[in-house]
């Protein structure tokens, strides 16, 4: 094939009328050359600017401090000009012009999002959460609690006296941690009745913990209700509401950037699903934190993996009862939702613990 | 390409130029998810070149008489204005969430900001949009928009008080049990229906303003369209067809009950019965009629508003002008229907991936169905003077989600 050197018919605009006159572009010696009717001009190659490629739409060649231009459209001409002139793709320009690219940017992205909320995510958290002042965290709490106690929560039932012992074991505990401090006078152990949820207790981020009467039906031993409330006060000490409040935060905000176009609903429930209760690990580190607490008050972690054998028998026990109950099939999903698969790993870790260390 | 010196008429009948869009899903999704890398890589930084990419291939994609568009964003003064943006955006929710009380004054305090945040944003727009190498420009002022709002503005504002107001005043009547509670109850639905009643006429200063102020190098656009044209478009895609579609569903559920032989009460009961017992023993039945709702649902909550922006496209377009130049819009509603519900089905399938190519798809159709009546030659347009231009306002906008397309 004889190489013929490279021209081919584009359209030449001046940049100050919207008139449309037809060129011839060619490449000698280091320039790219205009011919048209209205006469021709020649460009130092290195001045000429030629726009990135979008699909199958015409390129630009601008010329450097100039409004005129060349429109051209793609194909072997073109290409075969822009290599005359020394032309080269950028890197990104490439890189989204090739299929086996896109795969690997899209298994790229879906790496490092992985990774970011498997461990960035966590991280970051832990980094803001003691920068987050309490009162913020209080007023959050409190917001909370009024609508759990519209919607879940019933007044207590216990008596006064048994109240005051609970109470009077939860602030020799809490007192034992100068670290609970920051907490001020928002540290405080609250009771409450919930058929609807059952046996439970729950630390809120700007410090209240709520014991159900439910769960001071289920231990007969005070000293395991006890040992449930350091657990929860070692997710006070860690700040684990206030760190998961802070992952989820971030996760709605970009499930809903990311679903923004689809539905709103779809990022919340997104959110949802991926942050249901306290990570494995957290729950980990509020058991160690309690089994510490009790080693240094004379108790055993035994304690608190007894009471942890209790709920777990009680959840399984209203989930079994549920399941009989043909009503209550809504309520499977939830349930689903907030079991914890590894209670008895937990369980078997606070028996190997030896009672002193 | 062709020239087109050969395609100018004897006479003054004009000639259509339809939008072309070059553009596929496959290409731009190889564009969004290359630059979404760099992005996430670059923490954000990557974003604004990002943007100038994407604005240029919708752009350089979008073909009038052979001739494409063009986008000459800068990523740097984007960059600028997206940081400027953020740092907004950071501050009001920091307000919001930690001192609450001080929100209301500083969002008050902010608002004058808005118009002029509206007029940078059209101005960058515009004057980064290219034709035949002549760009675009916008001429509205910020005085000339608080102009055309003030009137329907203050009407808002008042109405917005009083619905504040009363809506207090209800609650506590009506737990009160007061005589008076059906009168504060009709002014609070009154100011309701008001405020209902307004946003076509905000839309349609808004509309009048953004076109009347366009230019194409030194020519003005022109629109003159009629304040009824948008409440007939209005009222008829948020009050009429969902009424009409209402009407058709209870005729359909009479027309069911007359055949299955319910005439009495009784035997409604009896039907709502059998019915029910044939749902509750079947779980499949009532997750896939759950599934069916939440689909019409969300079907509804896209298309109409798809609908509405389909006329209004048609009903601006069709009521411009630039010089002897006219435009045309004849987008229907089947068409935007069947993309925006294909559109949804598959981005909920895909998990959001087919996001591209819904773009694409949307781009295109919006494109096609759009033209140009050109009288003469295109090539008599003139260069304006250039101005200055920043991203301050586009990127805010952008932020803030102001809905601000031409
Ligand atoms: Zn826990």
């Amino acid at each position: 094939m004889p190489t013929k050197p490279p021209s081919l018919d584009a359209c030449y605009y001046d940049g100050l009328s919207s008139r449309r006159r037809p060129v011839r572009l060619s490449v000698a010696g280091g320039y790219l050359l205009l011919d048209g009717p209205d006469g021709g001009r020649s460009v130092l190659a290195a001045a000429v600017r030629v726009s990135e490629a979008h699909g199958t739409a015409p390129r630009t060649l601008r010329f450097a401090g100039e409004s005129a231009f060349c429109e051209a459209g793609q194909g072997p001409a073109l290409d075969a000009l822009l290599s005359a002139l020394g032309y080269r793709d950028g890197i990104a320009a490439r890189l989204q012009n090739r299929w086996r690219w896109a795969f690997v940017s899209l298994a790229s992205v879906g790496l490092v999002l992985l990774a970011a909320y498997l461990y960035g995510l966590p991280w970051g958290a832990r980094l803001i959460a003691p920068h987050v002042p309490i009162a913020a965290m209080r007023s959050l709490s409190d917001e909370a609690l009024a609508q759990l106690d519209k919607y879940l929560l019933k007044p207590t039932a216990l008596p006064e006296e048994r109240r005051r012992k609970l109470q009077d074991g939860f602030q020799e505990l809490a007192a034992a941690d100068p670290a609970l401090a920051r907490y001020g006078d928002s540290l405080a152990l609250g009771f409450r009745a919930s058929p609807r949820i059952g046996p439970n207790a729950f630390a809120l981020p700007g410090g209240q913990i709520i014991l159900l009467d439910e769960l001071v039906a289920l231990c007969d031993d005070d000293a395991e209700i006890l040992a449930i409330l350091s657990h929860e006060l070692g997710h006070l000490n860690k700040r684990h509401s206030i760190r998961m409040l802070i992952q989820s935060s971030v996760v709605a905000a970009i499930t809903a950037v990311w679903f923004g176009d689809v539905s709103y609903a779809a990022g919340v429930v997104g959110g949802a699903l991926l942050n249901s209760g306290y990570s494995r690990d957290m729950e980990r580190e509020a058991d160690d934190y309690a089994a510490g607490m009790l080693r240094r008050r004379g108790g055993s972690p035994a304690l608190l993996a007894s009471a942890l054998e209790k709920l777990e028998a009680s959840h399984l026990a209203r989930r079994a009862e549920k399941e009989r109950d043909e009503d209550g099939k809504s309520g499977r999903i939830m349930d689903w939702l907030s079991s914890h698969p590894d209670t008895g790993e937990r369980i078997r870790q606070l028996r190997e613990n030896p009672a002193a260390d | 390409m062709q020239s087109d010196s050969s395609a100018v008429p004897p006479d003054d009948a004009p000639v259509e130029h339809r939008l072309q869009f070059t553009g596929t899903g496959g290409e731009y999704f190889r564009i969004w998810i290359v630059n979404l890398l760099l992005s996430i890589l670059t923490f954000g930084i990557y974003s604004a070149w990002a943007k100038v990419r994407r604005e240029q291939y919708f752009h350089r994609n979008t073909l009038l008489d052979g001739g494409g568009f063009d986008y000459h964003g800068d990523p740097k003064a984007i960059l600028k204005g997206r940081i400027i943006a953020v740092a907004l955006l950071f501050i009001l929710s920091l307000v919001e969430k930690i001192a609450h009380d001080f929100y209301y004054p500083v969002v008050l305090v902010a608002s004058p900001l808005v118009p002029w945040l509206m007029i940078r944003s059209f101005i960058f727009r515009s004057r980064n949009t290219s034709f035949r190498g002549l760009h675009f420009d916008f001429h509205g002022t910020y005085m000339g928009l608080c102009k055309a709002y003030l009137i329907p503005l203050i009407v808002l504002i008042v109405l917005s008080g009083t619905m504040a107001y009363f809506s207090e005043q209800a609650a506590l009547e009506a737990s009160r049990q007061s005589e008076r509670a059906p009168y504060t109850g009709a002014i609070l639905l009154g100011s309701m229906f008001g405020i209902f009643l307004l946003v076509p006429a905000l839309l349609y200063r808004f509309k009048a303003f953004q076109f009347n102020h366009l230019a194409f190098g030194a020519s003005r656009f022109e629109s003159r369209f009629r304040l009824r044209s948008f409440y007939g478009i209005y009222l008829g895609v948020f009050v009429l067809l969902p009424l009409f579609a209402g009407l058709i569903l209870a005729s359909i559920s009479v027309g069911i009950a007359i055949w299955a032989g319910i005439e009495t009460r009784e035997d409604l009961f009896a039907a709502i019965t059998v019915l029910w017992s044939i749902l509750k023993g079947n779980e499949i039945l009532i997750w896939s009629l759950i599934f069916l709702g939440s689909l019409i649902y969300i079907t509804a909550l896209v298309v109409l508003p798809a609908w509405f922006a389909a006329l209004l496209t048609n009903l601006v377009w069709n009521n411009t002008r630039l010089g002897k130049h006219r435009f045309k819009s004849d987008q229907t509603l089947w068409g935007v229907s069947w993309i925006v519900v294909s559109n949804l089905l598959l981005m909920l399938i895909t998990l959001g991936l087919y996001w591209p190519w819904a773009k694409v798809r949307l781009t295109r159709y919006r494109a096609e169905r759009a033209a140009l009546l050109a009288v003469g030659s295109l090539d008599d347009f003139v260069a304006g003077a250039t101005r200055e231009k920043s991203a301050i306002g586009e990127e805010v906008a952008d932020i803030f989600d102001f809905d601000i397309a031409f």
